[in-house]
């Protein structure tokens, strides 16, 4: 058994697993002092276990948390299903945030908060933005503290997508992208590194200022960042929202107090430049 | 007793359950742009209070 738990505050994750080659892979994509050895007396937020559900080298992995089955995967998908998984963990059970889908990235003390569907852009605009110098708070969750509105960091690789991981090579040839695999149910996936500033303020949180619901738009010829009326920016956000529901009246306060202080816009865009300037406009 | 479709005098438009709710069973917000939204404490339903855009959900977003 190769058992090792996963520091990324504000979580700590428990892994079970039979793979050496999980572990080895995970050290490509953080940093070494965030990967320890299971310590008895340390009670962890969550864990993840990674099996094999029969003997045999062939037979695929089996990923659960605990009793609840998430996903069979082979040996070449480990990473991008143990990442899935730890995501699906955090959406299911933490309810010490508000979490709401969207990318986060920081600059000068303030928050821009990304919040899109699959598809939209997001991950790609993320990474744009943290290669131009915004400090990365997460690609995939807004973690919203329930009694100060700080958004709190979440720091782990930016997962990019098909055409968007040669986009990023080509645009920043020193991007670090590791472990990519093809074949995935969501194509070719593939993994950025977080800047060393974002890493180094990993637990420092945020205020927020700015929620942009970017689309990517490219029939587009300029770009439109038009204001939305904070109403609508609310709904969205709490569709968007992981638990919402579950927190009801502590979730509409936390999110209502958000949009408040937030300037909301809707973003469609074609060319990243513009958005670049655009965005660094609003510092 | 007063109706948050007394206070903030919303149209007919606006979803019945929302009309049909006490001020003591509601929260509102109205946000500094002037629009405005409540929240049911008695359904846990979300609804855009003002102005005239209906829309209300029950959400869950999944992980990507």
């Amino acid at each position: 058994m190769t058992d090792f738990a996963l520091n990324t505050a504000p979580f700590s994750v428990l892994v079970t697993s039979r793979s050496p080659a999980l572990r080895a892979a995970l050290t490509e994509l953080y940093p070494l002092s965030l990967l320890s050895k299971v310590d008895a007396n340390t009670i962890y937020d969550f864990s993840l276990d990674v099996r094999r559900r029969w003997a045999g080298w062939g037979r695929p992995f089996h990923v659960s948390s605990g009793q609840q089955h998430f996903r069979m995967t082979d040996k070449a998908q480990l990473v991008p299903v143990f990442e899935w998984g730890l995501n699906w963990c955090i959406a299911s059970y933490q309810h010490q945030y508000l979490a709401i889908h969207a990318a986060v990235l920081e600059h000068g003390g303030k928050a821009l908060i990304l919040p899109a569907p699959p598809g939209s852009g997001k991950s790609t605009l993320c990474a744009v933005l943290m290669q131009q110098g915004w400090r990365l708070l997460s690609d995939e969750m807004c973690l919203i503290d329930l009694s100060s509105g700080l958004i709190w960091p979440y720091v782990r690789p930016v997962s990019l997508k098909n055409q968007s991981i040669a986009l990023i090579k080509q645009w920043y040839p020193d991007a670090r992208v590791r472990q990519i695999t093809r074949g995935t149910t969501k194509g070719t996936v593939g993994y950025l590194l977080p800047s060393d500033l974002s890493w180094q303020a990993y637990q420092q949180p945020a205020q927020p200022a700015w929620v942009v619901f970017p689309q990517y738009q490219p029939e587009q010829t300029e770009l439109m960042l038009t204001p939305l009326p904070k109403a609508d920016a609310f709904m969205h956000l709490a569709y968007n929202s992981f638990n919402y529901n579950v927190l009801a009246d502590e979730g509409f306060t936390a999110l209502s107090a958000l949009v408040q202080r937030c300037a909301t816009y809707r973003l469609e865009y074609a060319d990243i430049n513009q958005v670049i300037r655009e965005l660094n406009a609003l510092c | 007793m007063a109706t948050l479709a007394n206070a903030l005098t919303v149209s007919q438009s606006y979803p019945q359950w929302l009309q049909q709710q006490s001020d003591t069973a509601l929260l509102q917000t109205r946000f500094n742009d002037g629009s405005s939204v409540a929240f049911s404490l008695l359904t846990h339903e979300t609804s855009i209070a003002g102005p005239a855009v209906v829309e209300s959900v029950q959400t869950e977003a999944k992980p990507t």
